[in-house]
């Protein structure tokens, strides 16, 4: 059947090795899908093949419906057994016909299709057949221009094969209805094909048929059209093929995935792609009837169910990984390794756990579904960055003018902000929301991997759960405190480095070296946020220590220690004039360990809670511990071993965090961390042991007995707990904010930020620690301090509103004593002029918070603290000015001198040229140490890479020496499917096969049974004596 | 062996540190705040304070006015202090007249001031400002001071202390806007922003909230004495609240004169109670045949008050007193006429103490004439080991007395009287370890004038105040005590109003 339409000189060469082939039952129908006359169809076929018919066609309907006039011949009637539907741009090879006819006897299949090679270079492969995925993407078998050297010979069972030279089998074709004849132009294939696997035929490729192809059609569509095309016939089978229950499962995702690819269009200036994926649901929108008739008709037919179609097609969407080698993601190897990954990657996941992943990431996504449409309030710690510039400047220089003036290095953040500020062009919302609520699903993604090498499908899935549902970051997030969200998001990465640098498996790591870099990375990354990061690395490996001797494992102690060692100090050295001045110094303020800001409170119900608060909902949280305590009850062998591990470094965590609370080092100077930031390392201690229990399930209790004993009572309490553990998320997720307050105080407040005239006002922030904006001090430098009865209260000082620079605490002055000593006096009666003392420093108003949020936005009050209020008002030289009810401002009528102003002499200034030379010095060398770790561990991951198979039979081996019971799963090699595949059809072997056989499963074998890409298989007996076809799934 | 084991060790050692660590200490303080001074905006001196500004209300600064403005600040310590006089004039409506100071008089006007050690100083703000009404600023550069005013006016004069601190509220028992009777309430905003303030009078009649006193404007830096009896007319008994709105703060005075037209003249100057209180304490009084006194309670508050006042009569061997019991409503006064109640002893001195019994403060304040001449003053709020008392009269036929009260049931106090003046503490044997017993009261006359040579050259601070002669007083105790001066006085009808207490904490007087 070829199907001809104004063909070109090359027709002589189709009619050619058409007339040669060696297949004797060959007849042949050309249907002429108006050819111009001057085409000379009927003479050049005539010329060629004599006995050839030739059925002239008006007009041109398209390749489908032109070949289905077959159906309206009586030759179909006559007996015909196969159909061989062709392209007028095609050469086969003389024995093509007969290795298709060959093909489909020996497999039974009803479509096959052969090797297209290339028109002019017939050693350049252009197809081999196609898999799809369920939104019918194809992805080719093979490269288009792959050198062919045989590398994929032989039978192979495929979704789609090209339709330049298919046979078909007759019976078939007249059961399906021949080609769907909506389908003009591309696509026809792919529907054919589908409608045969649905009628239960199998499609196959055989390399025995070769034929040349010259892609005509390529020629005379243009690109975009060629999308607009495929795009909607694509659409159209799908409609199409699937019943109506898978269906409304993929609809929403197919849409999902058009909003996203329409969304990635615009932003890659696009339009034409974007306009092909609407036009082609409004194509599709605007054939209802159509649509009926064809799913009508489908039905009829259908033998296969979805299922069965969907088992050899590509899992998931290809089109996101497609899209991301169309961006240029990659290219050639690195391509090839970035999607050996993501296959890799989608292997580890069983369907219901991708499943829960998917809705954890839907709450997640919920409950910040607001701040992502509205962006984050400056509450808190969560105000604006600033100006790029400034920052940089700052991060520069020796001298802040942040509050009260700083002569100190910057914080290291000042200038990774500023600099990705200014490559945002001050997009700071989009900068504050990366650094906020992305850091929750960062600390999610971390403990999926901190328990990847269990090997555990579901474990990752169990730690994921159990590590989202610790309130702390909520907390946090509610409270606009930016410390325990960022422990919260690195916690599971300085995890993962400790527990492989344990060397204890499943986790060893071959490289301490590594894990220290990875270590010291992650901490300083954390160490831009938390000043106190390299105690947060030192803490988690002190923990993990103790709890590797108490699994009696001594050589695992030491080697977390060393690491957690190398990585505090490497973490502390790469923020390099940072920690060189406090090293001079000696004077870490207290607020350091503290965090950003004063710590909150926790009661001892709230510590085993892991929190206080709205999320924080005792006895609801309570569950993640009875989650984690699981395989302490039920695990064997590594598992409890672990699980003692992280238990011991969970307890670690809530001692610190009360002995935080409860202030028991305060009477040795000692400031303890924020309780939050040690919570968040309990929590993720927990969130191990719950992943391990998870592990346990599968390897300890299931299978080794049916009867429902205390094992299994156990395993059942532990996933109530979880469950339960979520529920406080869930509930806040409700609020789209995350209990954050909906506004902030920057309107209400920009008189004092953006005044008629000069710089920003200095305002000094009086009040309850919890409300201040930014990290101040305490009061109590005289006597009167130590009658304080429970009232808490600080100060701060800002030059207008807060922004980034603020947020570090500075080191208490001079001019900060005297602030403390006046804001004293006024407090105690003992001064009505208290403007005039704070105009010594230059103040120019008070404020004093009283809720976190200006009316009329729902915020907790965080009321002043007693007769503050009434000593401000009792000022004589203090204009109350009425902004909000809540936030009490007075203007300070003082007059202020130039020489405590802003820039004057008594305001103070950067240190000595030497100084800042010194400093300057000091940042190449953070930048030199920077770039050296990333590179070193890069360097390392590569090798690592480079012998990671000796390296996984070391951990293997390893494993068995350690433990004397059955060794533990392979990390890195996720098990075969449980159920083997039902066979295609009868003579078909759908099991792996070829050059891996079918009885060794290594990882490579994994992946390419999940990839998409066929490799070679050099030992793969010829096709001629091929007697099965590798089904790919 | 498994790894369980040592790790539930672990746990217990663990748990049971935390337990016992949360048992044996509460969280401290994180951030410590200096706790204000609670229930100091009732005058008193901070001895170790680094300055102290005193607020003085109530007066006229006109010659011929109604109540003669004068303000002695006293300085009994041994060091000089320093210190700023501000006067603010203001407006006064009276009788249905305003009269606005002159154009040149109407900004507040300072000046600088020493006070010597153990001496006095005294300003008549009418040599400094010509004003209707006129208020004083004192600021100090130190504690230890005490500031008192006195009103001298054709119907009698008075003293009270100034306020120590500005309030939002103000309350007063007492008042009368009878046909014989001007009640003139001085409201005092000494800050930068203009006050909105609303008043409600409680009288016979019930409770009354005049247009004229909701959302009156204070202005800032500003006086304003109006005359309570343009809305609130002809009621003897008149108690009062002011409240200022948002926040505000301000000071308030009462002057209450009687011309004599009714039987009844003098002029009481009296400084207003911010905060209602449960306790108060009356030193000293006696009801006789030409004396009598009133308890006045008034409850600002919401809810009934259920009050006990008891009159005590220490060293005598009389038989206690029974309580009187009284509900005061809310937004209502009550008042117990000593004269009418027949189980008082009659020419014995007592002490009364008003005590809420549920819960409810009450403002109370005491009301005594002695013959014609009637005043009054609140009771004592605090005790304290020593009080102040700046103006002490040295002009009197009959020299003024104090009187002191031991509250302690079971140990005696031991007194001294010191007085100062013109850079001097005079001594005085006879007034020095004076024994009070336990639950017992004293009365210590104080000689006046001051004795020869006591000061024969007036210090430059008082150069303001010629012919204004006299001294201050001290009352030191070894016991924390309430004193007062006694209101049966030299010819002069005073209140019996307690001094100035003395302390950075200060307890209730019971």
């Amino acid at each position: 059947m070829l199907v001809v339409h104004d063909p070109g000189d090359w027709f002589t060469v189709t009619l050619a090795a058409l007339a040669a082939q060696d297949y004797p039952a060959l007849r042949v129908l050309v249907v002429d899908a108006g050819s111009s006359a001057s085409a000379g169809v009927s003479e050049r076929v005539t010329a060629a093949m004599p006995d050839a018919v030739v059925h002239r066609l008006d007009g041109n309907p398209g390749f489908g419906a032109a070949a289905n006039e077959v159906l309206d011949r009586p030759a179909i009637a006559a007996g015909v057994e196969y159909l061989l539907f062709c392209h007028d741009d095609v050469a086969p090879a003389r024995r093509a016909t007969q290795a298709l006819v060959d093909a489909a006897q020996a497999t039974g299949a009803g479509v096959v299709g052969p090797k297209l090679v290339s028109w002019d270079d017939p050693r350049r492969l252009r197809q081999f057949g196609c898999l799809v995925d369920k939104a019918g993407v194809a992805i080719p078998v093979v490269e288009p221009g792959e050198l062919d050297q045989g590398q994929h010979d032989g039978l192979r069972a495929v979704c789609e094969v090209p339709g330049a030279f298919t046979l078909v089998h007759a019976g078939l074709f007249a059961a399906i209805g021949g080609f769907d004849e909506a389908i003009d132009r591309l696509g026809d294939d792919l529907s054919l094909c589908w409608r045969a696997r649905l009628a239960g035929a199998p499609v196959v490729v055989t390399a025995a048929a070769r034929v040349r192809h010259r892609e005509v059609l390529a020629a005379r569509l243009a690109p975009a059209e060629r999308e607009r095309l495929s795009s909607r016939h694509r659409l159209r089978v799908v409609l199409t093929s699937y019943r109506w229950w898978y269906l409304v499962r993929l609809l929403p995702q197919l849409a999902l995935w058009s909003v996203a690819t329409v969304a990635l269009a615009l932003v890659r200036l696009r339009p034409g792609h974007a306009r092909a994926v609407v036009g082609a649901w409004w194509w599709n929108v605007c054939r209802p009837r159509s649509l009926w008739r064809a799913r009508r008709h489908v039905g009829r037919f259908r033998r296969t169910s979805d299922r069965e179609v969907r088992r050899l097609q590509v899992p998931g969407l290809v089109h996101p990984m497609v899209l991301l080698q169309r961006a240029g993601v990659g290219t050639g190897t690195r391509r090839r390794a970035v999607r050996d990954r993501l296959d890799a990657w989608c292997a580890g996941w069983t369907r219901g756990g991708a499943a829960v992943l998917l809705v954890l990431a839907g709450v997640l996504l919920m409950g910040s579904r607001h701040l992502l449409t509205r962006g984050v309030p400056g509450v808190g710690d969560f105000a604006p960055f600033g100006a790029p510039r400034d920052l940089v400047g700052q991060w520069f220089g020796t001298w802040r003018p942040t509050g009260l003036g700083v002569d100190a290095p910057a914080p290291t953040a000042l200038g990774v902000f500023g600099g990705l500020g200014a490559l945002l062009r001050g997009h700071d919302g989009l900068l504050r929301l990366a650094c906020t609520v992305a850091l929750i699903p960062v600390g999610v993604v971390g403990a999926v991997r901190l328990l990847r090498p269990t090997g555990s499908r579901w474990a990752p899935v169990a730690a994921a759960v159990a590590y989202a549902a610790v309130p702390v970051p909520y907390v946090a997030l509610a409270d606009g405190r930016w410390a325990p969200l960022a422990v919260y998001a690195a916690a599971p990465f300085l995890l993962g480095g400790l527990v492989r640098a344990s060397g204890v498996a499943p986790f060893g790591s071959s490289s301490l070296m590594r894990d220290i870099l990875h270590l010291a990375i992650v901490g300083g990354l954390l160490a831009l946020a938390v000043p106190a990061a390299a105690l947060v690395v030192l803490f988690l490996a002190v923990g993990l220590a103790v709890g590797c001797l108490l699994a009696l494992d001594l050589r695992g102690a030491l080697r977390v220690v060393l690491a957690g060692l190398g990585g505090t100090v490497a973490a502390a050295a790469l923020q390099l004039p940072w920690a060189v001045d406090a090293a001079r110094s000696w004077r870490v303020p207290g607020s350091w360990a503290a965090g950003l800001r004063a710590p909150v409170e926790v009661d001892a119900g709230g510590l085993l809670a892991l929190g206080s608060g709205a999320v924080a909902s005792a006895p609801w949280t309570w569950g993640l511990a009875a989650a984690a305590a699981v395989p302490m009850v039920v695990g064997r062998s590594w598992r409890a071993s672990w699980a003692v591990r992280a238990w011991v470094l969970a307890c670690g965590g809530w001692v610190t965090a009360a002995a935080a609370a409860g202030g028991w080092a305060s009477g040795w100077g000692l400031g303890l961390p924020d309780p939050a930031l040690a919570l968040v390392c309990t929590g993720a201690a927990l969130a191990l042991a719950a992943g391990i229990g998870m592990a346990a399930l599968e390897q300890d209790v299931v299978g080794r007995s049916r009867r429902l004993g205390f094992r299994r009572l156990v395993v059942v309490l532990g996933w109530v707990g979880l469950v339960a553990a979520t529920v406080p998320v869930l509930r806040a997720s409700l609020d789209g904010y995350w209990h954050l307050p909906r506004g902030d105080f920057g309107e209400v407040l920009a008189f004092v930020d953006h005044p008629p005239s000069g710089p920003p006002a200095r305002i000094l922030w009086l009040g309850d620690p919890a409300a201040l904006p930014a990290p101040g001090w305490a009061f109590g430098s005289g006597p009167e301090a130590a009658t304080a009865d429970g009232a808490t209260m600080g100060f701060a000082v800002t030059d207008g509103l807060p922004t980034l620079p603020a947020r570090w605490p500075q080191r208490r002055g001079p001019v900060a004593d005297r602030i403390d000593r006046a804001v004293q006096l006024a407090l105690t009666q003992q001064t009505a002029r208290l403007g005039g003392q704070l105009a010594r420093s230059g103040i120019d108003y008070v404020v004093v918070p009283q809720r976190r949020a200006p009316s009329p936005v729902t915020a907790p009050e965080v009321p002043a603290p007693p007769g503050l209020i009434e000593a401000l008002a009792g000022q004589l030289d203090l204009e109350r000015v009425d902004v909000d009810p809540a936030v009490v401002v007075y203007r300070n009528l003082a007059p202020i001198s130039a020489c405590d102003r802003r820039g004057g002499p008594c305001y103070g200034g950067p240190a000595s040229d030497r100084a800042g030379t010194g400093h300057r010095l000091l940042l190449v060398g953070q930048a030199v140490l920077w770039l050296g770790a990333v590179a070193a561990a890069i360097g390392l991951r590569r090798r690592a890479g480079a012998v990671r198979l000796p390296a996984t039979a070391e951990r293997s081996e390893r494993a068995q020496r350690s433990e004397p019971g059955p060794a533990p799963p392979e990390p890195t090699l996720p098990e075969p499917a449980p159920s083997e595949p039902e066979p295609v059809a009868a003579g078909v072997d759908d099991r792996p096969s070829g050059a891996n056989g079918g009885a060794t499963t290594t990882r490579r074998t994994v992946r390419r049974r999940r990839s998409v890409k066929i490799k070679a298989k050099e030992s793969e007996p010829p096709p001629e004596v091929v007697e099965s076809v590798k089904v790919i799934r | 062996m498994s790894p369980r084991l040592p790790f539930l060790v672990l746990v217990g050692l663990v748990g049971g540190s935390i337990v016992v660590g949360s048992a044996q200490g509460s969280r401290p303080t994180l951030v410590a705040a200096p706790r204000p001074v609670a229930g100091l905006t009732a005058p008193a001196v901070r001895p170790a304070a680094a300055g102290a500004t005193w607020y003085c209300a109530g007066g006229t600064a006109q010659d011929g006015g109604l109540a003669d403005h004068r303000v002695i600040v006293a300085n009994p310590t041994d060091g000089e202090a320093t210190g700023t006089l501000t006067v603010f004039p203001g407006r006064l409506e009276l009788a249905g007249t305003t009269t606005e100071p002159a154009a040149s008089d109407r900004t507040p006007t300072t000046e600088a001031f020493a006070v010597a050690a153990r001496s006095r100083a005294t300003f008549r703000l009418a040599d400094m400002r010509s004003a209707p009404v006129a208020a004083a600023l004192v600021e100090l550069d130190r504690g230890g001071l005490a500031v008192e005013h006195q009103v001298v006016g054709a119907n009698g004069g008075d003293v009270a202390p100034c306020a120590s601190a500005a309030a939002s509220s103000w309350h007063f028992a007492w008042g009368s806007t009878s046909r014989d009777a001007r009640e003139v309430l001085v409201l005092f905003n000494p800050f930068a922003s203009d006050i909105a303030v609303d008043a409600s009078f409680a009288t016979e009649a019930g409770v009354r909230e005049p247009l004229g006193w909701q959302a009156l404007i204070v202005p800032a830096r500003g006086v304003v004495g109006i005359d309570v009896g343009q809305d609130v007319t002809r009621r003897d008994q008149v108690a009062a609240t002011i409240r200022a709105r948002g926040g505000g703060r301000l000071i308030v005075d009462r002057l209450q004169v009687f011309d004599g037209r009714a039987g009844r003249r003098g002029l009481s100057l009296s400084l207003g109670q911010p905060d209602p209180t449960e306790i108060a304490l009356f030193p000293g009084g006696r009801v006789g045949a030409h004396t009598g006194e009133r308890i006045v309670l008034y409850n600002p508050d919401d809810d009934p008050a259920e009050v006990e006042v008891h009159v005590q009569t220490p060293g005598t061997d009389r038989a206690p007193v029974q309580p009187f019991e009284m509900v005061v409503r809310p937004g209502r006064y009550e008042v117990l006429d000593y004269a009418a109640e027949d189980r008082l002893p009659r020419d014995v001195d007592h002490v009364t103490v008003v005590r809420s019994r549920n819960g409810v403060p009450v403002v109370a304040e005491r009301v005594q004439n002695a013959g014609s001449q009637l005043s009054a003053a609140p009771g004592a709020l605090f005790r304290a080991s020593t009080w102040v008392f700046p103006a002490v009269q040295a002009d009197g036929a009959q020299p003024p007395s104090f009187t002191v009260v031991n509250p302690d049931a079971d140990h005696p106090a031991r007194v001294s009287v010191d007085l100062y003046a013109e850079g001097r503490r005079i001594p005085r044997p006879e007034l020095q370890q004076l024994d009070v017993p336990a639950g017992g009261r004293i009365t210590v006359p104080v000689p006046m004038p001051l004795p020869a040579g006591a000061g024969s050259a007036a210090p430059a601070a008082t150069a303001g105040s010629p012919g204004w002669r006299g001294a201050s007083v001290v009352v030191r105790s070894d016991r924390a005590v309430v004193a007062a001066r006694d209101g049966r006085g030299d010819g002069v009808v005073r209140a019996g109003g307690p001094g100035i207490p003395v302390g950075d904490h200060l307890d209730p007087p019971l």
